[in-house]
């Protein structure tokens, strides 16, 4: 299959080598792309691809129907890459190739054809043979080098993925189909990253100013909504500042994107559930994850928080926390408590008392006057 | 070791690398090389000379004839700049490394209770297990797995085809764990085909269920806790033969013997007397067959608790486990002596490791005697001989035992 021909196919996976190939040959300059009246749809396109990173977690695929918007759809990922560079955040690049990535998957899963597996598996390299057992339809197998399997599972903390958890033969690992396309997420995640942020020149970042400002203002709202420990309180009013280290560094460390084990992740929600927050709240805290699956997710934590029939969980005592190597240091609250939801209720009731002695002072300080 | 002991080894080790032909591991050039020479310090305070580099086979045989160390060794590691300092090198890639010990088999407070010759012999049956994963789950052909004797208690493995060398710490972490058995959850490979759909004790069976092959799914929910194996390469060919092994252990046991076995194992009195009924019944045989396809019957955690134990690479609870996954590290020289036995790192092939005896095939040195001092009571057996020396009584023995007494530091020259 030749894919430089068929810019409507590619255009679902602009970071191919064929895409940018495509592009290249397409004759289009750079300085075509940020300035040509001409790109302007590729140019909103672009911006758009990052804001519903943001927003959404994930970069819609639209229906495309002519070749003309498939070329808009290609053009606009090299300028959304260019928009992510000149910002520069860290947690954007992040954010921005994590979506890229899951729209990419989902637009995998979607399709009927296995093609698009065999050209994605070439394209990173991977010697991967497809098994499809007899009268078993939904049983497609896929055998990968274990090499090649490790460069991308590595990454993925849930405990199915271990090495230890797979049928390992000969050198090949056995997965599911759409276990592959998992991986194949993951490959697609590191190739999007890796070159991110790209070396942009300060004027072609200044010329481009009025797409990157949409950008940082809806970053800066999202960094507002969700707080500084890293989560979205939404409208039950909880003091963040107040939560243990441990808690707050996996918060801190879902909103990053990065990667938390199971453990962690249950006492996170289960922590979250005891002081309140509802379930939505909670799953909206998970979104960032790079494993991010939200019908996965919403099961789990319904299962922790008991819906289903099944019980209600306390978070996990310091001691488990310490255990399963989640808990990161303590402080002089952690000194004095066992557990993270009594250092909760204590530092809230000391932020309290410090809250009062302030008034009080000031108060008294009024009556001298 | 005093100052003339320390002449004569270090002439000893001279005379070896001057007649001993050292293959240099591939890529030479690119690695770092560190020795720890018969200097002052010697061996009080062990001075390693580090970042070093050759660039051709001459340099390296020259330095080893010349300087003659008690220890030497390279990185597993390729480097652009191997003589820069550790964050200049340029890391290229690294050979996949194992290393296994006595120290990480058997735990620091048994290791009293072991004779050298045990713990190579337990030190040897983990290094063939560990053979066995690279051969038929990891895929490596005989001769891409190079061993070497240690030289003192243990065996190396140097992998060092392209494929592993571009692997990260975190993945060669994933190597160990799989030959390890670490994070291992058995509801991966045996579905509990009565539990509930969500949960069981097996851990959760929602997505195994798509696991098992159709034809083989009418046989779920059939028996109270029977159990289906559900992936049949790698670990879990280890259980389903683990488990046939298992069967014919307690088969071929007395029934009193049979019991007391399976309740040291911490299997109810109840359980252990059904279990050894079970075994010994001749529709046991017709069992086993069905076992081949996966359907194992029902077994107690604890028995698939010995079979993973008795089926991994074992090693104690400890820092430094058995293959590293630390990507920098340096490694003995195939070839070199060991400065604390005098023995040969010996390099070997699958072949010539399973009949190879270390207390035989590593010895380099002859057979004049040698006059020493012991130190304190020691004994060694070398090429078939057994050696015994007092503390303060002067003996005479051949060169080699002499070398080796000297080396661990058990005795000094008159």
């Amino acid at each position: 299959m030749e894919w430089h021909a068929e810019p409507m196919h590619i255009c679902f996976y602009p970071f191919l080598s064929a895409a940018s190939k495509y592009v290249e040959e397409s004759g289009v300059t750079l300085e075509d792309l940020i300035s040509s009246a001409v790109f302007e749809r590729a140019r909103l396109r672009g911006k758009e691809r990052i804001i519903e990173a943001i927003k959404g977690g994930e970069v819609r695929k639209p229906a495309i129907i002519s070749n003309a918007q498939a070329e808009m759809e290609l053009l606009s990922y090299p300028f959304a890459r260019i928009l992510v560079s000149c910002i520069g955040d860290d947690y954007l690049i992040r954010r921005y190739a994590l979506s890229e990535a899951k729209a990419a998957h989902e637009k995998i899963l979607a399709g009927s054809s296995s093609d698009i597996i065999y050209e994605l598996s070439e394209e990173f390299d991977i010697r991967v043979d497809f098994f499809r057992l007899p009268q078993e339809q939904e049983q497609e197998q896929v055998h990968m080098p274990f090499v090649d399997y490790l460069r991308f599972a590595a990454n993925l903390r849930d405990k199915r993925w271990k090495l230890v958890n797979r049928g390992l033969e000969n050198g090949r690992v056995k997965l599911r189909k759409s276990e592959f396309v998992r991986i194949i997420q993951e490959a697609i995640h590191e190739r999007i990253k890796n070159d991110l942020p790209l070396d942009v020149p300060a004027d072609i970042c200044e010329a481009i100013s009025r797409y990157t400002g949409d950008i940082k203002t809806e970053l800066e709202e999202k960094r507002k909504k969700f707080g500084d420990a890293g989560f979205e309180l939404g409208s039950v009013v909880k003091d963040p500042s107040c939560f243990p280290p441990c808690i707050s560094f996996i918060l801190g460390n879902l909103k990053e994107g990065v990667n938390v084990p199971h453990s962690a992740r249950f006492a996170g929600t289960a922590f979250l559930l005891n002081i309140g927050l509802t379930e939505d709240e909670i799953i909206e805290t998970y979104k960032n994850s790079p494993d991010f699956d939200e019908e996965r997710t919403r099961y789990q934590v319904e299962h922790i928080a008991g819906d289903k029939g099944s019980v209600r969980y306390t978070a996990p005592s310091c001691g488990t926390m310490r255990t399963y190597g989640n808990c990161v240091g303590k402080d002089e609250v952690c000194e004095k408590v066992s557990h993270p939801l009594s250092y909760y209720k204590r530092k809230l009731k000391l932020e309290r008392k410090s809250k009062k002695e302030q008034q009080d002072k000031s108060k008294s300080g009024e009556k001298e006057q | 070791m005093n100052e003339k002991t320390k002449r004569f080894v270090s002439r000893k080790f001279q005379e070896y690398y001057r007649r001993a032909k050292i293959e240099p591991p591939s890529d030479f050039w690119m690695r770092e090389w560190g020795f720890v020479l018969f200097d002052p310090h010697y061996p009080a305070k062990l001075v390693m000379r580090r970042h070093t580099a050759f660039a051709t086979k001459e340099d390296l045989v020259n330095y080893l004839r010349e300087s003659a160390p008690a220890h030497a060794y390279h990185s597993a590691a390729v480097y652009n700049y191997p003589t820069a300092a550790m964050a200049e090198k340029g890391w290229i890639g690294a050979d996949l490394i194992f290393d296994l010990d006595a120290d990480h088999i058997v735990s620091e407070a048994d290791l009293p209770h072991y004779s050298y010759e045990d713990l190579l012999a337990l030190v040897k049956e983990e290094t063939l297990k560990l053979v066995d994963f690279l051969l038929n789950d990891f895929g490596f052909a005989d001769e891409d797995i190079e061993l070497a004797f240690s030289g003192s208690r243990g065996y190396h493995i140097h992998i060092t085809t392209k494929g592993v060398r571009g692997l990260g710490s975190r993945e060669r972490r994933e190597i160990v764990d799989y030959v390890m058995a670490t994070g291992f959850e058995r509801g991966r490979y045996l579905l509990d085909k009565t539990a509930d759909y969500r949960e069981s004790a097996y851990g959760k069976v929602a997505e195994q269920v798509n696991e098992v092959p159709l034809h083989r799914r009418e046989t779920i929910r059939k028996k109270s806790g029977d159990l289906q194996l559900v992936v049949f390469e790698g670990w879990g060919k280890r259980l389903n033969k683990g488990l046939v092994d298992f069967i014919a252990e307690i088969r071929g046991m007395g029934d009193k013997e049979g019991r007391r076995k399976l309740n040291e194992m911490g299997i109810s009195k109840e359980m252990a007397k059904k279990i050894v009924k079970m075994t010994k019944e001749e529709v046991m045989i017709k069992r086993l067959g069905r076992m081949e396809e996966g359907e194992l019957g029902f077994w107690p955690t604890q028995v698939w608790d010995k079979i993973i134990e008795k089926e991994k690479v074992k090693s104690a609870d400890r820092v430094d486990e058995p293959v590293t996954a630390d990507i920098k590290r340096l490694i003995r020289l195939p070839g070199s002596l060991h400065g604390k036995s005098s023995l040969k790192v010996k390099p070997l092939t699958i072949e010539t490791f399973k009949e190879f005896d270390p207390l035989v095939d590593a010895v380099v040195f002859g057979d004049s005697p040698v006059e020493i001092l012991p130190l304190r009571h020691s004994s060694i057996e070398l090429k078939g001989e057994r050696y015994t020396v007092e503390e303060g009584e002067i003996a005479s023995v051949p060169e080699h035992v002499a070398l080796y007494f000297l080396c661990r530091g058990a005795a000094e020259l008159t």
